[in-house]
């Protein structure tokens, strides 16, 4: 019997266990600077949590009305947990890779993970997603004071130990608001991209699947929508519709969802165009499967992959559009505070304490740019032209 | 050339009747009564029959939308609730602040874009190419309203209080000083405006462009300069550039005359589909910057909760951005005569 796999083994030196003494060293030693050092920034901020954490954790997980157990606590101790597990098992894998088959080698699913890998400001925006995320998840255990307690320092006071970012007018600390700010920030980016992916994949799939009269209405209304500015149909929106308290969030999120989708349509719509040509849809029509079956299972699954991309680009300008809009006072009702809201509480004392205004701006800065990073990678790593060049 | 163009004007007939049916839409959908919508509860019972026998407000749904598309093709928008005026007025008085905003940006930034990308794309791989490479990526990523902050911080605080030290130590001259102080706010100096002969006015008027014009163009500057590198990048690679540099041509013409005309067409459609993205910048960095244009106007109709302004507004940007496609449509037709076979 031939053999028809032979195994690839890449044994790592012994130095790369030195990553199970803190994650990232044994990337580190190896040469991997990126990847090390973006391993040792998710450390940093799971000691930092365990050590401002370990403290207060009674008040951390007690912190509900009347001393009641807050599930916001009891998830933050289960991602430290979470995030500790991922961090030493990618340390393990460094000192003890896995043996791949030749097969395994060459799939679709490996070939993406090392272009991915070797895309250096691919994986710089991964490590900065993933930190953001960590940092929205252990947000309890991090952040020194409540963002919402006034006078907790001075008023308008610089950055110190005490308050790294500063105070701003009430005495509220910045660091822990900014820290409260980016759990609002960061979800609504997400789910309303995953609103505009649903709409645009299934609307950009009818179109294509059913062509003709539908194809040429679909499109008609995404090149209608697209061309109106993002901002300004958002503002009409939100001043049409008042929706007081809570449920202002959920309106905010389904817009921004609502009006991001038709790029995700296009893209969708020209994948599936090109695909349905092919033999393996003429094989599942042959095999007299169900149009829905086929536009489900075959086309749809197949056309993901620049949907993938376009969506952690789109997550970068839907978190840009929700700050413009918080930022003028439209975006999530007070007391939550947003990013964007917190700029502009900054715009008044500007002068006097630029510090409220600047460091919140820098954080809608790096997570937006972690996600346009995180989206070029994936682009690249996902196209075969491109792959081999990273 | 004439058949391309009656088609595409052709064409924006029905992208506009969509628009107006999508705002019809939208006021039915919101909450409330639509008659309620136009007026406010102080608004005199004699005023308030004669807006709804005008507008058609108690007639049936589709009724109401003839008489709509009628009036936002007339540019009738009744009168704002807030100011007791007609819209119309308060948009001719905003509308050419922000034009003014908008296309002096759209006019120095995109140029300035187009020339970062080509020099990228010729020292491609070297230190200037990946500097620019981070800048743009990084300028692109910021917030706007954010952006236009920091320019007030850093140039309206910082730079006027080192500029203002080296006058004081005699470095230079105190004209130069208050040319090179640029002014954070507003469109024209408050006070000093109406005293100032022509060209001081002028002079005025630039000053005060500059800050929120930045805010506004940096950021569609950084990503003209992103396609211009890439488009630039693939043209620069094929044959009849090597042809042409094998013909002994110096190599500006190559890259002026050869490369960048060929990789200026996409660009060309670029600056038709920023204008969107130019205007919802634009109402940030008014609001900013005290400008008095449409971004404020839309605000306050917001704010008070003026539907006819808010309709008005939000019908007249995309007027404008329907016109600006259309006019790039034209110019790529104009500049690409491939385009007008098909």
């Amino acid at each position: 019997m031939t053999v028809i796999s032979r195994a690839r083994d890449f044994s790592a030196p012994l130095r790369a266990r030195l990553g199970l003494l803190l994650p990232g060293l044994g990337h580190l030693v190896l040469g991997e600077t990126i990847v090390g050092l973006g391993l040792l920034s998710l450390d940093v901020l799971l000691l930092g949590s365990l050590f401002a954490g370990l403290p207060r954790l009674g008040g951390v997980l007690f912190s509900g009305p009347a001393g009641s157990l807050s599930w916001h606590g009891v998830l933050s101790i289960f991602s430290w947990i979470g995030l500790a597990g991922c961090l030493w098992w990618v340390a393990y894998r460094r000192a003890w890779p896995r043996v791949l088959t030749e097969i395994e080698f060459n799939s679709n699913r490996q070939i993406f993970l090392r272009t991915l890998s070797r895309h250096k400001t691919g994986m710089i925006g991964l490590f900065g997603v993933a930190f953001l995320v960590s940092m929205t998840l252990l947000t309890p255990l991090i952040a020194p004071f409540d963002p919402l307690d006034v006078d907790v320092g001075p008023q308008n006071m610089g950055p110190s130990w005490l308050h790294p970012m500063g105070t701003d007018q009430f005495g509220r600390d910045v660091f822990s608001r900014l820290l409260y700010g980016g759990r609002i920030s960061l979800p609504i980016g997400f789910v309303a991209v995953f609103i505009a992916a649903t709409v645009g994949t299934t609307l950009g799939a009818t179109a294509a699947f059913l062509g003709g009269v539908v194809d040429k209405a679909i499109m008609f209304v995404v090149d209608a929508l697209l061309a109106l500015p993002r901002l300004v149909l958002l503002l009409t929106i939100v001043g049409l519709f008042r929706v007081p308290g809570v449920w202002g969030i959920f309106l905010i999120v389904v817009i921004l969802g609502f009006t991001a989708w038709m790029g995700i349509a296009r893209i969708v719509r020209g994948e599936v165009l090109s695909l349905k040509e092919q033999e393996f849809i003429q094989a599942a029509r042959a095999l007299g499967l169900s149009s829905q079956r086929i536009l489900f299972r075959h086309l749809i699954p197949n056309a993901m992959a620049p949907v993938i991309v376009f969506c952690s680009l789109a997550i970068g300008s839907t978190m840009l559009a929700e700050a413009g809009l918080s930022f003028l006072g439209l975006g999530v009702p007070p007391p939550t505070s947003t990013w964007g809201v917190m700029v502009n509480d900054g715009r008044d004392p500007l002068r006097i304490a630029p510090w409220i205004a600047v460091f919140p701006g820098l954080a809608i800065m790096i997570a937006v740019l972690s996600f346009n990073l995180l989206g070029d990678g994936l682009r690249d790593a996902t196209d075969p032209k491109l792959r081999g060049t990273g | 050339m004439t058949r391309y163009v009656i088609r595409k004007l052709l064409l924006a007939i029905p992208l506009l009747l969509c628009i107006v049916t999508f705002i019809f839409v939208l006021l039915e959908l919101s909450p409330g009564n639509i008659a309620d919508k136009f007026f406010t509860p102080e608004t005199p019972p004699e005023v308030r029959q004669m807006i709804v026998e005008k507008y058609h407000l108690d007639d049936p749904a589709l009724v109401r939308y003839t008489y709509m598309m009628r009036n936002l093709a007339l540019l009738d928008f009744g009168r704002s609730m807030d100011e007791g005026r007609p819209v119309f007025e308060i948009v001719r008085e905003s509308l050419p602040n922000t034009l003014l905003l908008s296309f002096t940006t759209l006019a120095v930034l995109f140029p300035f874009g187009i020339a970062v990308g080509t020099i990228q794309a010729i020292r491609q791989n070297t230190a200037i190419d990946t500097g620019a490479s981070i800048g743009t990526l990084l300028i692109y990523s910021m917030p706007q309203f954010w952006v236009a902050m920091m320019l007030q911080l850093l140039v309206g605080l910082y730079l006027s209080g080192w500029l203002e030290g080296l006058g004081d130590r005699g470095l230079l001259s105190d004209e130069l000083v208050s040319l090179l102080t640029l002014p954070t706010l507003g469109m024209k100096d408050a006070v000093m405006y109406d005293f100032m002969d022509p060209g001081e006015q002028l002079i005025d008027r630039l000053k005060h462009l500059v800050l929120p014009g930045m805010a506004m163009g940096l950021a569609s500057a950084a990503s003209t300069a992103r396609y211009m590198r890439s488009s630039m990048l693939g043209i620069i690679r094929q044959d009849f550039i090597r042809t042409a540099r094998a013909k002994g041509l110096p190599e500006r013409v190559v890259i002026v005359h050869h490369g960048m005309r060929n990789a200026l067409l996409p660009i060309v459609t670029l600056v038709g589909l920023s204008l969107p993205f130019l205007f919802s910048g634009a109402v940030l960095v008014e609001l900013v910057f005290g400008w008095p244009g449409m971004g404020r106007v839309i605000l306050k109709a917001i704010y008070t909760q003026d539907t006819p302004l808010l309709i008005a507004c939000f019908y007249i940007y995309t007027l404008i951005v329907v016109a600006g496609n259309l006019l790039a449509d034209l110019a790529y037709a104009w500049v690409d005569p491939r385009i007008r076979l098909d």
